[in-house]
């Protein structure tokens, strides 16, 4: 009976899942879409505005004030050159002002008069992965409310209005899946059909809920939906969490997708368990003022509550959704860090002691490593490895290297070997030291002058191509091959000939000693959990010098200019070991968790002491070799006795 | 020669199960430590062996000292003054030299005193500070996860776990040392055998008190 009436609840629960996630919210009102001026767009044919339109019930102004998410750092930014833990020309920690070199902008902040194009060249390149609001206000695009909230958004269409420059229907663009909208040669028309008599939009076709999977997928990473196989396009720096860190959000078997895995047909475990078990985004990167999954700090909650029911009413909740959202203690993310590990952990919502019997010294264990070091052990899909901007595709897009993925990502038959995330020690809120896992990628670039700047992209493609193909000039020197195609391996500067050829086009371009740098920054991996069998159950994969604490880890597979990274960058990581070339010219971290980093640390079977066994062996080696010579002569001594008594 | 009783069946036993335990500590403490150079029961049979071979040694040596006072035995392990100089100078000379030319041991052996100078040193130093070390530092380490406290002030681990280590060789010297001196009794296994059935044939002397360890 107990096991039926399990079931029972696990099926009402599935059932309550599904139907608040996939079929037509019915909790949510028909609504009118109004422009900027209030006026249903059905009678001004405008585009709607997501602050007019959804501010009719929701305070939508204290909810754009509180996202993260629309402000991005816009209204933290400060001179180039002041940010403590940014490059130089950073101007900003947020993806406002911050530089990325996977997208390769520079934020030219300098001068009023550059404003709106410096708006413009954000919004159409890291604006890509914003919302809308925030900096973006100005051009006239707002934050996007539907973008996350309406269940069959359109980004494809909101990215190519982006890229067109449109951004006052960049919102209305994002509406084209539903039907509500078409577009034409004549621009955009509202389609009477799909409204209402009074003018509201019907809900069969206008999904609005709570943000489902899918739309978190637009901009961090690919999330998987439906029935289809999973098959990702990397390349494109869209979806960062996969690109950066391999993370893959979708409940499917390994070996149900459609890509090309090492040891398919043995990987019947999902992508992620949490995405199995139906698991939302919102559930770990919830609203901070969600009455449901809200908990109030250690620091300033009376200590002698367990529970404190003052909270926020649901309809007070709804009319103002705090739009700031849980998040953990990134190495890369420096936004907001007075709302660092506000998420909930693991351990909030799993009772480790009873699923760790089987593991000895538990709270030990779970003193000094984050649950991610065994719950994703490996990666067998793959991220970025090395970001090589000293030299660009005619296409304008740089050299990309993923972790053991020796053909070109986009081919449909890439063959993926996966690869083991490395541990590095990171330095949590709380001040202690836990081992978790990382994807480490390098970024090669030009930079020039004093204090020194990257190369700009417009610049780079002056030195490179003319037109659509590359300069005859380079080809002189790159084209090994002479086919007058120059593929990754002749792209790569590894002579000295293709090094000085491009110095010196840069230098005519009246840039100062270019010179080429290479960073490596540190992203943590934290999606892509597994359990069971495929999580880390083997002592010895950390208890011993062979195993994961000191495995080497590639940084880059080669070095453009011979130029080697110095340092590996993550704003709460200890980096122990050294970089090293290999041979065959890659680079690679050689990491040494065997170490202490602090005087609690020791890893028995992996950590020694070389002074102490080299002392302890020489004591017991003196020791045998006082026994053996002791012996010997003693033996000897007494076959003499005996040959005399004869 | 004459046969006489040398040890207890107590001493006996106390004196295997130590052996054995100390055996099966310095073998999972090497799988403990480097487990990529051995590796026979793995890590985790090798931990959860060390443990309960640990508890075992402390529990043994616990009845030994217990047995040792109430039978008043313990005096044999006290070094007197002597033995610090002219005793243990001379038994070293017997070591050194003394015994290639089979010279007689230096002090008799007898069931009241079984240890000479030498002996007495090493045990005493063995049972008051390599032994309780040992125990103290592994306990400090085993305990380190309920009571953090207590390897933090001594240092913390990575003080703790390398002394451990180190007091370990010296136990590895200790137990080589120990096997090959055995061998210089009457004959090479008579101490060994002594420890086994407890009767000892030992050298009878012009005065009627036997030699021999």
């Amino acid at each position: 009976m107990k096991f039926y009436g399990t079931l029972t609840v696990n099926s009402f629960i599935l059932g309550f899942l599904t139907l608040t996630s996939v079929s037509a919210n019915v909790m949510h009102p028909e609504i009118a879409l109004l422009d900027a001026q209030e006026r249903n767009v059905l009678e001004s044919g405008a585009p709607v505005s997501p602050m007019k339109t959804c501010g009719f019930c929701h305070d939508t102004t204290y909810i754009e004030q509180s996202s993260t998410h629309a402000l991005v750092g816009w209204d933290r930014t400060s001179e180039p050159g002041t940010i403590a833990t940014g490059k130089p020309w950073d101007s900003g920690i947020g993806l406002y002002g911050r530089w990325d070199p996977g997208i390769y902008q520079v934020l030219d902040s300098s001068g009023a008069t550059h404003r709106e194009k410096v708006l413009k060249d954000w919004a159409q390149s890291y604006g890509r992965q914003h919302v809308g609001g925030g900096p973006t206000l100005e051009l006239g695009q707002e934050m996007n409310c539907f973008l996350c909230h309406l269940g069959n958004a359109d980004n494809s269409s909101r990215l190519s209005e982006l890229a067109a420059g449109n951004f006052a229907w960049v919102a209305t663009a994002t509406l084209l899946q539903s039907g509500v909208v078409t577009k034409g040669s004549d621009g955009f028309q509202y389609a009477r059909a799909e409204f209402t008599s009074e003018g509201k939009v019907k809900r069969e076709n206008f999904v609005l809920s709570d943000p489902r999977n899918t739309a978190c997928g637009f901009c961090h990473g690919y999330v998987h939906a439906g029935d289809l196989s999973v098959q990702i396009e990397l390349g494109s720096g869209d979806l960062s969490l996969t690109e950066y860190r391999g993370s893959v959000y979708a409940g499917q078997r390994l070996r149900n997708s459609a890509l090309n895995l090492q040891h398919k047909e043995q990987l019947d475990r999902t992508w992620d368990t949490h995405a199995e078990r139906l698991l939302n985004c919102t559930s770990c990167h919830y609203s901070l003022n969600n009455p449901l999954y809200r908990a109030e700090a250690e620091q300033t909650k009376p200590q002698h509550l367990k529970f404190d029911g003052r909270r926020l009413a649901l309809h007070q909740y709804l009319y103002q959704p705090m739009h700031r959202f849980a998040k953990g203690q990134s190495s890369y993310f420096q936004l907001e860090p007075e709302f660092k590990a506000a998420m909930r952990r693991c351990e909030s919502c799993h009772d480790t002691a009873v699923t760790h019997e089987w593991l000895p010294y538990k709270e030990r264990h779970f003193d000094r490593l984050s649950c991610e070091s065994c719950h994703i052990p490996y990666n067998h899909f793959t991220a970025r490895e090395q970001i090589d901007w000293t030299a660009i595709h005619a296409t304008g897009q740089p050299l990309l290297t993923y972790h053991n993925v020796e053909e070109r990502v986009c081919n449909p038959h890439t063959y993926f070997k996966g690869f083991a995330p490395v541990l590095l020690t990171r330095k949590e809120l709380d001040g202690k030291l836990r081992l978790a896992p990382y994807n480490l990628v390098s970024a090669y670039y030009w930079v020039h002058g004093e204090p020194e700047l990257p190369v700009s992209l417009e610049q780079l493609t002056k030195v490179y191509l003319v037109g659509a193909e590359h300069h005859p000039m380079i080809l002189a020197v790159f084209d090994r091959d002479g086919d007058g195609l120059l593929s990754d391996l002749e792209l790569r500067v590894d002579t000295e000939q293709k090094l000085a050829l491009v110095k010196d086009r840069l230098q005519q371009l009246g840039l100062e000693s270019p010179r080429i740098k290479a960073d490596v920054q540190a992203y943590g991996i934290h999606h892509g959990v597994t359990h069971g069998e495929w999580a880390t159950q083997d002592c010895a994969a950390c208890h011993s010098r062979a195993g994961r604490l000191g495995a080497e880890f590639e940084l880059a597979a080669y070095t453009p200019g011979g130029v080697i990274p110095s340092q590996i960058n993550g704003v709460n990581v200890v980096i122990t070991g050294s970089i090293e070339q290999t041979a065959r010219g890659a680079v690679i971290l050689k990491p040494n968790n065997f170490e202490a980093t602090d005087s609690d640390y020791y890893v028995l079977g992996a950590s020694r002491v070389p002074r102490i066994n080299r002392l302890g062996g020489l004591i017991v080696i003196l020791v045998i070799a006082g026994v053996l010579g002791h012996g010997g002569l003693r033996y000897i001594f007494a076959r003499m006795r005996r040959e005399r008594v004869r | 020669m004459k046969r006489v009783y040398m040890y207890t069946f107590h001493e006996r036993m106390w004196h295997w199960v130590q052996a054995f335990v100390i055996l099966g500590l310095l073998w999972t403490g090497i799988e403990i430590h480097a487990p990529d150079l051995v590796s026979v029961l793995g890590f985790k049979a090798a931990v959860i062996g060390h443990n309960a071979l640990a508890a075992v040694l402390v529990i043994n040596a616990g009845l030994g000292l217990l047995y040792h006072v109430f039978t008043g035995q313990l005096r044999q392990y006290l070094p007197e003054p002597q033995d610090f100089f002219t005793a243990g100078l001379k038994q070293a000379r017997y070591y050194l030299s003394g015994i290639f030319r089979n010279e007689p041991h230096p002090f008799e052996k007898q069931p009241e005193r079984k240890l000479n100078p030498l002996q007495k040193l090493t045990y005493f130093a063995i049972l008051n500070f390599l032994l309780p070390m040992q125990v103290l530092s592994g306990l400090l380490l085993w305990g380190a996860q309920w009571w953090p406290e207590g390897a933090t002030v001594i240092g913390g681990l990575n003080l703790l776990a390398p002394f451990h280590t180190l007091l370990a060789w010296f136990f590895g010297a200790f137990v080589l040392m120990h096997i090959y001196l055995a061998t210089t009794g009457t004959t090479p296994l008579s101490n060994f055998l002594a420890m086994i059935v407890g009767w000892e044939e030992l050298e009878s002397t012009e005065h009627g008190s036997v030699q021999g360890e």
